[in-house]
């Protein structure tokens, strides 16, 4: 492998996993949240003249990974609905044992929530994803670029949105069709 | 306090950080804040759900996807530089030419070559990545990095990503290039539905046919892993082969000749190469299974994912009998020919009982000879049996019936009734026997079917074989006759049969002929001369030719 590559593979590697996360939280499926993770680092890769010495690597990766996801159209072709078996990880699954109707709920009410996200426009969905990641709202400014008063008041309105489409979601045919079963 | 206070408190400090004083405000704005409430529960069921771990392989694809980056755009550099001097120098001539042909004839007329009517694709080079929205990340100049980055440097491939490349055969009909064209975008559309994959668009190869096996070439600048070549042929026609760059293993996974036929074509060759790359035949299979089973799909659609079946199945004969039950369904009462051939393919090798009167019926009655061949094959798993062997028996009386116009060389009913008859024993012994039955024409002989369904190499059928194989060749008038003895060669090194294979592969006039003899050189890369041969044949003016010596050359015998 070239030197050059090396050097900026040792760079990113610790900050892949934030990078899945966060990719993940904005796809809500696996294939495209190992897209946008690939096409992060291609674009980091391109544009590594422009990261400042004193600049956060994961800040600036988070930036680019925002930038591909608010660009990406091409990656919505695929299903966003994603198979349990996605989703789970035996590792860190958080419920000791839910019973068959426990699962069947949280799995109907996951189906629900990714409905609701994928209504929401790119933007909005980037800003919650990194909220919901955990990143301050002065991080999520930097990464974004976005001044603090609009990043709030933005913030507030994709909450806003989220929660409208997901009471839509609640009361569409599709729901209630699942409720009857 | 009101709603955007409360949600600018709750961004802006965690929960640990309230005073007192802001969680009792925040509290009681949402205990009486229907709207608040409901925003605040929705986002934090958001914020809870699982984030799986990472794959594992991630970091060996960001590593491969980087590397073939870093190769690609030092390519790129040393492309522009050459381009530009090339297109320099094209000006250079076309001003010579001018002031030296000014008289120049214009172009023949006639159909117009496939260059005129090119598919609608991309052009094969690498794409140029989007540059990135946000003003804070602009586009920069490259990384001084990578200018160090050599042709020569190796470096692993992407498995999961795909190139598909449409390749025209030079000079086919219009309708020939629309086909492919068709052919190109169902089945990057379908590929692209496959999740998993990462599924590049390499367009069409003709801006690269001159250089040598350039379709390995394109997906190892790519960083990919496999390489999905999709050909065009007259009549109109396209056939999928997926290969594997790096192990320059090769299958072919799809072929289709109506327009009729690109939907079940698309999705059957997006599961083949999912399969390919993926691994995941239980899920195909169980798909598969379902496509088979469901009455709102067309015959052929159904059959082609019971053929899919026949070919993943441990044990051909163990298929299940829901599926054998649609088989011999269609087998017997589709009105599409092509539907009832494929039923009978796909059920060679099966041995359920069930499947014994359908197909003797078929065999009796059927209107095409080429759907009655089929039968005769797939009655092999019952030959013993006393109606089977008189109905078999009768059939191998036959007089030679029309070989079908698609290949050369397939089955007639009067050779297939033969070798189901020896077909119960070993099979090599069944299809020597074809090949040695001086009462049968040439492409009857050279067929190579086992009465299972796939084809046998000439080397399993032993020397005798190959020099019969060799001698039908030789004195064959039929070029596409021709062209097949010499492939079928390729498995075999009797240096006996060099001369004959170089003169064709410097002098035939049929193309054909000559990748047939380049592919039956492939095991006499020892022998210079062939060597030699096969190096000039890398300028023959057919890309099938050129194809075919660049496998040869890499020892890759015909599939």
């Amino acid at each position: 492998m070239p030197d050059g590559v090396q050097r900026f593979k040792a760079l990113i590697e610790p900050h892949l996993d934030a990078l899945f996360r966060a990719a993940y939280r904005l796809a809500r499926n696996r294939a495209d949240a190992e897209d946008l993770v690939q096409e992060t680092c291609v674009r980091a890769y391109d544009h590594i003249a422009e990261l400042q010495e004193s600049e956060p690597v994961k800040g600036w990766l988070l930036r680019v990974l925002h930038n591909a996801f608010v660009d990406g159209a091409r990656r919505t072709k695929r299903s966003p609905i994603t198979k349990r078996a996605d989703v789970g990880d035996p590792d860190t699954s958080a419920s000791p044992g839910p019973s068959p109707e426990e699962s069947a709920y949280a799995a109907q009410r996951e189906e629900l929530l990714q409905r609701a996200w994928l209504k929401l426009e790119r933007g909005h969905r980037a800003l919650l994803a990194l909220r919901a990641e955990g990143y301050t709202v002065d991080e999520i400014s930097k990464i974004t670029g976005l001044p603090l008063d609009a990043l709030n008041a933005r913030l507030y309105r994709a909450r806003q949105n989220f929660a409208r489409h997901l009471k839509e979601e609640q009361m569409s045919p599709a729901a209630r069709k699942e409720v009857a079963r | 306090m009101n709603h955007e206070g409360v949600n600018l408190l709750l961004d802006t400090k965690s929960a640990a950080e309230l005073t007192a004083a802001e969680r009792q405000a925040v509290d009681q704005h949402l205990a009486s804040c229907s709207e608040c409430r409901e925003m605040w529960e929705a986002y934090d069921e958001l914020a809870a759900l699982r984030i799986p771990a990472p794959p594992p392989y991630l970091r060996v694809r960001i590593a491969t996807a980087l590397a073939a980056r870093a190769t690609a755009r030092s390519r790129a550099r040393w492309g522009l530089l050459i381009g530009v001097g090339l297109l320099a120098g094209a000006a250079l001539a076309f001003s010579v030419l001018r002031l030296t042909n000014r008289s120049a004839d214009p172009a023949p007329d006639g159909a117009p070559a496939f260059e005129e009517v090119a598919p609608a694709v991309e052009p094969a080079v690498p794409p140029e990545p989007p540059v990135p929205s946000n003003e804070r990340v602009p586009s920069s100049p490259e990384p001084a990095e990578s200018s160090a980055v050599l042709d020569t440097v190796t470096y692993p491939l992407d498995p999961y990503t795909l190139v598909v490349i449409g390749v025209p055969t030079p000079g086919t009909a219009r309708e020939s290039a629309l086909t492919l064209a068709t052919c190109y975008d169902t089945v990057v559309e379908r590929l692209r539905a496959a999740s998993g994959l990462n599924v590049i668009a390499g367009g069409s190869l003709r801006s690269v046919a001159e250089r040598p096996y350039p379709e390995f070439r394109v997906a190892r600048d790519l960083g990919a892993g496999s390489v999905l070549q999709l050909i065009g042929n007259d009549p109109p026609s396209c056939f999928a082969s997926v290969a594997n760059v790096e192990a320059r293993t090769q299958e072919m996974v799809g072929f289709a000749w109506q327009p009729e036929d690109w939907r079940s074509f698309g999705n059957e060759v997006a599961a083949s190469v999912r399969e390919w790359i993926l691994n995941d035949t239980a899920t195909l299979m169980a798909e598969r299974r379902a496509a088979v089973l469901d009455t709102a799909r067309s015959d052929y659609a159904r059959v082609s994912a019971l053929f899919q079946l026949r070919l993943d199945a441990a044990i051909p004969a163990e298929l299940d009998q829901g599926a054998v039950a649609v088989g011999v369904q269609i087998g017997v009462t589709s009105r599409d020919a092509k539907a009832r051939w494929l039923a009978w393919f796909a059920l060679r090798g099966v041995s359920d009982p069930y499947m014994v009167a359908p197909l003797l019926n078929s065999l009796a009655n059927d209107a095409e000879d080429r759907v009655r061949a089929q039968a005769a094959l797939a009655l092999a798993s019952f030959a013993e049996q006393p109606l089977v062997k008189d109905a078999l028996t009768s059939a191998a009386a036959e007089v030679p019936s029309e070989p079908p116009k698609v290949s050369c060389c397939d089955p007639t009913v009067r050779s297939a009734a033969r070798l189901a008859l020896r077909g119960g024993g070993d099979p090599v012994e069944a299809v020597r026997g074809t090949v040695l039955d001086e009462s049968l024409t040439p492409p009857e002989r050279l067929s190579l079917e086992r009465p299972a369904g796939d084809l046998m190499r000439l080397d399993e059928l032993g020397a005798e074989a190959a020099r019969t194989v060799f001698a039908l060749g030789s004195s064959a008038d039929d070029d596409d006759v021709r062209a097949r003895a010499w492939q079928l060669l390729g498995y075999v090194n009797d240096p006996a049969f060099v001369p004959a294979l170089l003169e064709d592969l410097g002098q035939h006039p049929a193309e054909t002929v000559r990748a047939g003899a380049a592919s039956g050189l492939t095991k006499h890369l020892g022998n210079p001369d062939v060597r030699a041969a096969l190096e000039r044949a890398q300028a023959d003016s057919s890309l099938r030719v050129r194809q075919a010596a660049g496998f040869a050359l890499d020892g890759i015998s015909p599939p």
